[in-house]
C-alpha cells in the first residue's frame, strides 16, 4: 500500500460534457470517447431535450450541439447556441458540423460570440484544444469550492480526511501534467519532519552539491536546489519526500518475504 | 546529417532488410535534460530495423519530419521519443528562445498520420495521448502518466537508462500483445532495481536511482490495439 493510500482516499471529479446530437451511432462513440479521456458525459437527440436539461440545472463545461437535427427538430444548433447565451452560463459551446458549410458571416458570428466549430472528423482534436484552455480557468473555479465546500463536508460524512483531485484522467486535458492541483495527503507533523531532515541529510553528503545531477519533471536540479525544494515542501519537493518513505516501504520486502524461505530457519 | 543522404540509407537499409518499417529516434536537444537523453539515445544500442536518429535544437513536427525524410504515408513508423512532455504533447525546444513555451514535435493533430508505434520517454503522455493511440487500430503506445525522474550523472546511470530505453523500444516492436510487452518491460526495471539495491556494491545517488526507476515502473502505461 502506497504512503498516500494509507494517508487518505482519493476522490476525482470529471468535467462535464453535454452532447446534442441525432445521430445515434455518433452519440454512443463520441459518449464513449469523451468518456474514456474523462469527461462526465451526457448525451440528447434535439436542442429541445437540451434546454429541459439545461433549465434544470447547468453544471456543464463544455457543449457540443450538431447543426442540423432533420425530422427530431426544427432549431439549428447554431442558431440554438447563439440565441440562447443565459441557458449555457459558462459552458464553452462547440457547434459540430457533418459537412454543412457556414457562411463567412456566420463564421464571424459564431467567432465573436465566442462559440466554436469543428468538422466532426476532427472534433476530438479541436474539443481537447479548446479543453485545454477552460480547463485552466475552470480549475480554478472548482479549487475554491472544492477546497472551501466539498472537502469539509465529504470529511464530515467520511469521518476522515480526503484528498480531491481536479480532473482525474481528465486532467488529460489540462495543460500541466495531471497531479498539478492534487491536494496532498497529509502527514503528522512528526514523520513530515524525520522524512524532509533524513532526504536533506542524504543530499548534503552526495558530493558537488550546486552540480546538476536529478531531472524531475520539467526542471533539473542540484543536491543544494533539490534541498531547497524539499525545505519548503514544495511540489518536486513533496515528491521526493514521499520517493524516500515508499523506498522505505520497500526495503521491508514485506511483498517478497515467504515464511520458511529465510536464513532464520536454517540457523 | 543531411536529408538527402539519410533519405538513401534508410531506403538502402529498407531494401536490404526489406522491412517497410522505419525507426525514428527524435532526440530535442534544447536545456540540460535534453542534452544528455539526445546523447544517450544517438548512442543507443541497434534496434536492427532501419533507425535514424534525429537531434533538433530548433523547432520540428513530427509531419516534417516524415516529410524531411520522404517517408511514405504507406511506410510503418516507430517513434522512439525522449525528452520533455504533457499529457498530450511531446515537446520540442521553445518556439522563442526567450520563451519558456516549448514546441510541439507531436500533439492530437498529428494522430491520423501517425506513427504505428510510439515510446514517449518523457512526463505525462500517457494521460492523454495514450487514449489516442487506443481509440485507433493497430498502434502501440508506451509512455508513463506521471512526472519522471533522471540522474544526469555518471556513466552507471547512463548505461542503465540506455538500457531501459532500448528494452522498451525492442519490446515495443517485438512482442505479440499487450501482456509480453509489460512482463519485458517489468524485468528490465526489476533487473535495474536490482543493480541499484543498498546491499549492492553502493552508488552515490543509488536512493534516487531506485525511486525514480520505481517512479516510472509503476506510471508506465501500455496500449496495444
Amino acid at each position: 500500500m502506497t504512503f498516500s493510500a494509507v494517508m487518505a482516499p482519493s476522490i476525482v471529479i470529471r468535467p462535464k460534457m453535454l452532447i446534442i446530437d441525432d445521430d445515434g451511432k455518433f452519440l454512443a462513440k463520441a459518449d464513449e470517447f469523451f468518456t474514456d479521456l474523462g469527461f462526465d458525459v451526457k448525451t440528447v437527440p434535439t436542442p429541445e431535450a437540451a434546454e429541459k436539461l439545461l433549465k434544470e440545472g447547468n453544471e456543464y463545461q463544455i457543449v457540443l450541439t450538431d447543426v442540423n437535427f432533420d425530422r427530431l427538430s426544427r432549431i439549428a444548433g447554431h442558431d440554438f447556441v447563439m440565441d440562447n447565451p443565459s441557458l449555457f452560463g459558462k459552458a464553452k459551446c462547440v457547434v459540430i458540423s457533418a459537412g454543412e458549410w457556414f457562411t463567412k458571416e456566420r463564421r464571424q458570428q459564431l467567432q465573436d460570440a465566442g462559440i466554436s466549430f469543428a468538422d466532426k472528423t476532427r472534433l476530438e482534436s479541436r474539443v481537447m484544444q479548446i479543453s485545454k484552455e477552460e480547463n485552466e480557468k475552470w480549475e480554478k473555479d472548482i479549487k475554491q469550492v472544492i477546497e472551501l465546500e466539498t472537502i469539509p463536508r465529504i470529511q464530515g460524512m467520511m469521518g476522515r480526511r480526503v484528498t480531491v483531485a481536479v480532473g482525474g484522467t481528465a486532467a488529460a486535458i489540462a495543460p500541466a501534467p495531471a497531479p498539478a492541483l492534487r491536494l496532498r495527503p497529509s502527514v503528522p507533523e512528526p514523520l513530515m519532519v524525520r522524512l524532509k531532515r533524513t532526504l536533506i541529510q542524504w543530499l548534503k553528503t552526495r558530493g558537488d552539491l550546486d552540480d546538476p545531477v536529478f531531472a524531475y519533471g520539467e526542471k533539473d536540479y542540484s543536491a543544494n536546489e533539490l534541498i531547497s525544494e524539499v525545505e519548503t515542501e514544495s511540489d518536486v519537493g513533496f515528491e521526493h519526500i514521499l520517493m524516500l518513505y515508499r523506498e522505505f516501504e520497500y526495503s521491508l520486502e514485506i511483498e517478497a518475504y515467504e515464511p520458511g524461505n529465510d536464513e532464520d530457519e536454517t540457523e | 546529417m543531411n536529408p538527402e543522404t539519410t533519405k538513401t540509407k534508410l531506403n538502402k537499409l529498407a531494401d536490404v532488410l526489406q522491412d517497410d518499417l522505419i525507426v525514428l529516434l527524435c532526440a530535442p536537444t534544447h536545456d540540460r535534460l535534453t542534452n544528455y537523453t539526445s546523447d544517450l539515445l544517438e548512442n543507443l544500442p541497434t534496434l536492427k530495423r532501419p533507425t535514424n536518429v534525429r537531434k533538433f535544437t530548433e523547432p520540428l513536427t513530427y509531419e516534417s519530419l516524415l516529410q524531411e525524410l520522404a517517408i511514405e504515408p504507406e511506410t510503418d513508423v516507430a517513434v522512439v521519443f525522449w525528452g520533455h512532455g504533457d499529457a498530450f504533447s511531446l515537446l520540442g525546444p521553445p518556439v522563442d528562445p526567450k520563451s519558456k513555451e516549448k514546441s510541439r514535435f507531436y500533439d492530437a493533430t498529428f494522430i491520423n498520420s501517425g506513427p504505428k508505434y510510439m515510446l514517449a520517454f518523457c512526463c505525462s503522455a500517457a494521460v492523454g495521448l495514450s487514449r489516442l493511440f487506443d481509440a485507433r487500430t493497430d498502434r502501440v503506445f508506451i509512455g508513463f502518466d506521471r512526472e519522471i525522474g533522471f540522474i544526469l550523472r555518471g556513466s552507471v546511470y547512463a548505461e542503465w537508462w540506455k538500457k531501459v530505453v532500448h528494452s522498451c523500444a525492442e519490446a515495443m516492436l517485438n512482442c505479440k500483445d499487450v501482456e509480453d510487452l509489460r512482463t519485458t518491460v517489468q524485468d528490465v526495471y526489476k533487473s535495474a532495481l536490482s543493480a541499484f539495491q543498498p546491499g549492492a556494491k553502493p552508488h552515490r545517488y543509488g536512493l534516487l536511482m531506485r525511486a525514480y526507476l520505481r517512479g516510472q515502473l509503476e506510471g508506465i502505461d501500455f496500449v496495444r490495439t
